[in-house]
């Protein structure tokens, strides 16, 4: 037993040790090296080389246009990326029908004259190299190639099918904007920009992934972001080496602090409120294309627990709701493991008559409190992961076997008591209502470790893993930003929001962790007061 | 490095999952010892009893309890430890005092003096110090652990509740005993149960066994029962403590009667040492009041009625509080009321001169009792409904 043990270790430390290179690995798939080459001149070469790349892509579309019956005009794009209705009436119609202008006396080439003349279309650039244009006509443009010339236009008549702004799905108000970020990059920009009116919201465009070629943007405000997140985010990213990134997910990964860390370092969002919101903190926030979160750096342990709602209710009732949040996610970290401690290693702390009516309902119960705990538990987490992948006609199902085998039956069969199962549908009830779904992971998972604890060392194990939990939390940083600001290190004037929220008007700083530049957020004086003076009549 | 941490990590998750054996004991394989019963045993030793719940009989989802809550287990030996040995064979289960409210003693052991059966019960560090303790008058302990209330589901919290319910000093008897045990200028005292009888069905021989609160036992320095006081002296000894939270006084007043509900009782107790050591207590009591009841022509919405029924039980508490301290002086002569305490606490000099021989002193002591109460709340009617026409 002993030396098979040891063997294990060994081969698990062996299996670190062997490292494998995954530069290597992406930098050999196949792949021309276009980087420096330049277009031809002759058309029929370009046109050869293009085909030559776009081998087998049955979405290329290649149309050739002779305009006055001499030169030959090449179209390039891809079926369904492009508004096929108005290339036909911006760039062929034009070309076909008009013709080149015969007033023009100086022209250079006869690109420009397509360019200047005949294309309606808001958008278009030149490029030279064959690169950059595979990949303006993979980004959704319309290459137009003319013989003669080694130059390309690059047309932007995107086009594609894209959901509408919808609500979103995680992130729902009662009160509040109801629009969303929906999976493309462009809508999600237009509805920053459509709340921040100001040239100092920024945008920078970064392209992630060997092959996917993704888009992403890093937004901020300029003078209130600081500069140093900034530079230390854009190196993070610039050092980003993967074959595809396929949503914000996979990026959240790369440019966090601690991966080993079980709570999240980067805040998602659905709701450009909330981004902005965030950004007007000094905060800065990534868009990437094809996913509808964006990521906001750098998050605090209270930016986990307030929810969308918080801002858009009176201040009250949201002190009122957040205080409650409180120790709702206090007890989904620690009731079950409270229960099992306290039944198991200290009955003296439980009142007499709570004590005796649950002995009654353990009477007969063949498992030890924890193992009791873990069972109920662990199916209520299976029902939770079963009910989330059912389609909705059948998720109702899950919530009814639940109910009764879990609720009921294991009660009257005396495999679990009554107190058992009433602790976790509350830890279950608990848990629900952790406002950030990832944050509340966290917590779910972290249950377990502290059941165990208590399972194992009652009271003591609880203390135990709540000062490693609070040493951990207190010790993480995202990019430099305590998380636990502004409770620790403490600033009296930022905790008027967190546990509680201070009415807007008295909100006066931006965190001084996290922004940059002028602090003051709202001048003080604002209180809102009667009128002096009589009543008016 | 990193390698060194991962090897500790294995080994502290070894340590955690296969050492087996952990010290927790699960509810249902406890027996939960809800109160003790301590009497005297055969050959001087001690018969000691304890009652039990059955937690499945506790349960009362599915209609009605089955049987009955609690069973009753008793042995004997030559001291606690011993007795509670032999107990143990007698029980599946592992015994569990950390719940035990209350304990009771009875008349006879506590005549024979329990000086030597409470160090059991202070040393186990799983039994609560703050336990209520009861000596039975004129029975034995084992028979009050039988007698079961029809309010309360284990029944030993009913002895606990009624002493609470009454205004006695509830949970902190047993520390008040042993802190009065260790102290010269204050002699201990335990509360005293006894067995009745009530009438519940229409015939007047079926009768139910219920428990009550019938008063003080006082105990001498060896911690031998000598004398014992009945309710109402119980209650004014509690007021010279100054623990009694509430207090009920009936006084005759002209014609009729009247009652008199008190709260925010205190007491003050100032001692004065003559050159030749006798000493005169004044003790000092006061007291809010609200009528409770007014069966008399008297208007306590005037000023001149409400001073006559002030003085009425000025006068009244006045007599009761006397007459109870010059009983305990001329029956027991054990200072029950913390007088010479007071002294040790005033002039400490003087009373290393008084402490050896404070039996004597205090028997010998003048006691004045002045009483303040007021009536601060006549109720929502001023006359009484029957005698509307009164007044004088």
């Amino acid at each position: 037993m002993g030396t098979l043990f040891v063997k294990v270790v060994l081969w698990m430390f062996k299996k670190s040790k062997t490292k494998k290179n995954s530069k290597e690995m992406i930098k050999s798939l196949p792949k021309p090296d276009l980087k420096s080459e330049y277009l031809f001149s002759d058309l029929e070469l370009n046109e050869q080389l293009l085909k030559e790349l776009f081998q087998n892509c049955s979405d290329i579309v290649f149309r050739a246009i002779q305009e006055n019956n001499k030169t030959k005009i090449l179209l390039i794009y891809i079926d369904g990326l492009i508004d096929t209705k108005s290339l036909e009436a911006d760039v062929i119609k034009p070309i076909l029908y008009d013709g080149l202008p015969n007033g023009i006396t100086k022209v250079h080439s006869i690109g420009e004259v397509i360019e200047q003349k005949q294309l309606a279309i808001s958008q278009v650039s030149h490029v030279e190299k064959v690169q950059d244009l595979v990949d303006g006509i993979l980004k959704a443009n319309v290459g137009i190639l003319v013989d003669g010339e080694s130059k390309a236009i690059l047309a932007s008549l995107q086009g594609y099918e894209k959901r509408g702004v919808e609500e979103p799905q995680t992130e729902v108000t009662i009160r509040g904007p109801r629009d969303g970020f929906t999976e493309s990059l462009r809508t999600n920009t237009a509805l920053l920009r459509r709340r921040v009116r100001s040239s100092r919201l920024k945008m920078e465009t970064f392209s992630v992934g060997e092959l996917s070629q993704t888009d992403l943007v890093i937004t901020y405000i300029d003078g209130i972001a600081p500069t140093g997140l900034l530079e230390e985010l854009r190196d993070r990213i610039s050092r980003i080496q993967i074959d595809g990134l396929l949503g914000s997910e996979f990026l959240e990964e790369f440019i966090e602090d601690a991966p080993y860390s079980p709570f999240p370092q980067i805040q998602n969002t659905e709701r450009p409120d909330i981004l902005i919101g965030n950004l007007l903190e000094g905060r800065v926030a990534i868009i990437v294309d094809n996913s509808p979160f964006a990521l906001i750096i750098p998050m605090t342990f209270w930016s986990g627990f307030h929810a969308v709602e918080d801002y858009y209710e009176r201040f009250m009732y949201t002190t009122f709701i957040r205080f409650i949040r409180f120790n709702l996610i206090l007890i989904s970290l620690y009731l079950p493991s409270i229960y099992v401690a306290l039944t198991t290693y200290h009955p003296k702390l439980i009142p007499t008559t709570l004590l005796i009516s649950i002995a009654a309902a353990r009477e007969g119960v063949p498992f030890p409190a924890l193992i009791e705990a873990l069972i109920m538990e662990f199916m209520f987490e299976g029902l939770r992961e079963a009910g989330i992948r059912l389609p909705k006609a059948v998720g109702s199902a899950v919530s009814i076997v639940g109910a009764l085998v879990i609720g009921q039956a294991a009660v009257q069969a005396g495999i679990v008591s009554a107190p058992m199962v009433i602790v976790v549908a509350t830890t279950g009830i608990a848990s629900f209502a952790i406002p950030r779904y990832n944050f509340g992971l966290a917590f779910r998972m972290l249950r377990f470790i502290m059941l165990i604890l208590a399972g194992c060392f009652g009271l003591y194990g609880i203390i135990i893993g709540f000062i490693a939990l609070t040493i951990h939390l207190v010790n993480l940083r995202s990019y430099g930003v305590p998380y636990f600001t502004p409770v620790s290190p403490l600033n009296y004037q930022e905790l008027k929001d967190t546990i509680i929220r201070a009415p807007r008007w008295s909100l006066h700083i931006r965190p001084t962790f996290i922004s940059e530049g002028d602090k003051t957020r709202i001048p003080k004086g604002q209180k809102p007061r009667p009128p002096k003076g009589e009543p008016r009549e | 490095m990193s390698k060194i941490i991962y090897q500790c990590l294995i080994f502290l998750l070894c340590l955690l999952v296969l050492v087996g054996c952990w010290d927790r004991t699960e509810l249902n394989e406890q027996a939960i010892w809800l109160a003790s019963g301590f009497d005297v045993g055969k050959e001087d030793g001690l018969k000691v009893s304890g009652q039990i719940v059955i937690p499945a009989n506790m349960q009362n989802q599915n209609g009605g309890s089955k049987g009955k809550d609690h069973f009753i287990l008793s042995d004997e030996g030559v001291n606690l430890g011993d007795a509670f040995q032999k107990m143990e064979a007698k029980l599946s289960r592992k015994g569990f005092y950390g719940l035990r409210k209350v304990f009771f003693i009875g008349e006879e052991l506590a005549r024979r003096g329990i000086s030597k059966e409470l160090d059991n019960v202070t040393r186990g560090s799983e039994v609560s110090i703050r336990t209520d303790v009861f000596v039975v008058k004129g029975d034995t302990a084992i028979n009050v652990l039988n007698v079961s209330n029809p309010l309360e589901k284990p029944s030993a919290i009913a002895a606990l509740k009624e002493h609470q319910q009454i205004g006695g000093r509830g949970s902190t008897v047993f520390l008040d005993f042993l802190n009065a045990a260790n102290s010269d200028g204050l002699r201990p005292t335990i509360p005293l149960i006894e067995i009745t009888e009530t009438q519940t069905g229409e015939n007047s021989d079926k009768k139910e066994s219920i428990v009550q609160v019938a008063g003080l036992g006082i105990f001498n320095k060896e911690l031998k029962m000598v004398g014992m006081l009945n309710q109402t002296e119980n209650q004014d000894l509690l007021w010279i403590l100054g623990y009694l939270p509430k207090h009920t006084l009936s006084t005759p007043l002209r014609d009729g009667n009247a009652t008199l509900q008190l709260h925010h009782l205190s007491s003050k107790i100032k001692p004065v040492i003559e050159k030749s050591n006798h000493i005169t207590f004044k003790v000092e009591l006061s007291g809010e009041g609200t009528l409770f009841e007014n069966n008399t022509l008297l208007n306590p919405e005037k000023k001149s009625d409400l001073k006559e029924f002030e003085k009425a039980f000025n006068e009244l508490a006045k007599k009761q509080v006397l007459s109870t301290i010059k009983k305990v002086q001329s029956e027991s002569g054990q200072d029950i009321f913390g007088f010479g305490e007071v002294i040790h606490r005033k002039d400490p000099r003087k009373w290393k001169d008084l402490k050896d021989d404070w039996d004597q002193y205090f028997t010998q002591a003048d006691v004045k009792v002045t009483t303040k109460i007021k009536i601060n709340n006549i109720g929502i009617t001023g006359p009484s409904v029957l005698n509307k026409n009164g007044g004088s």
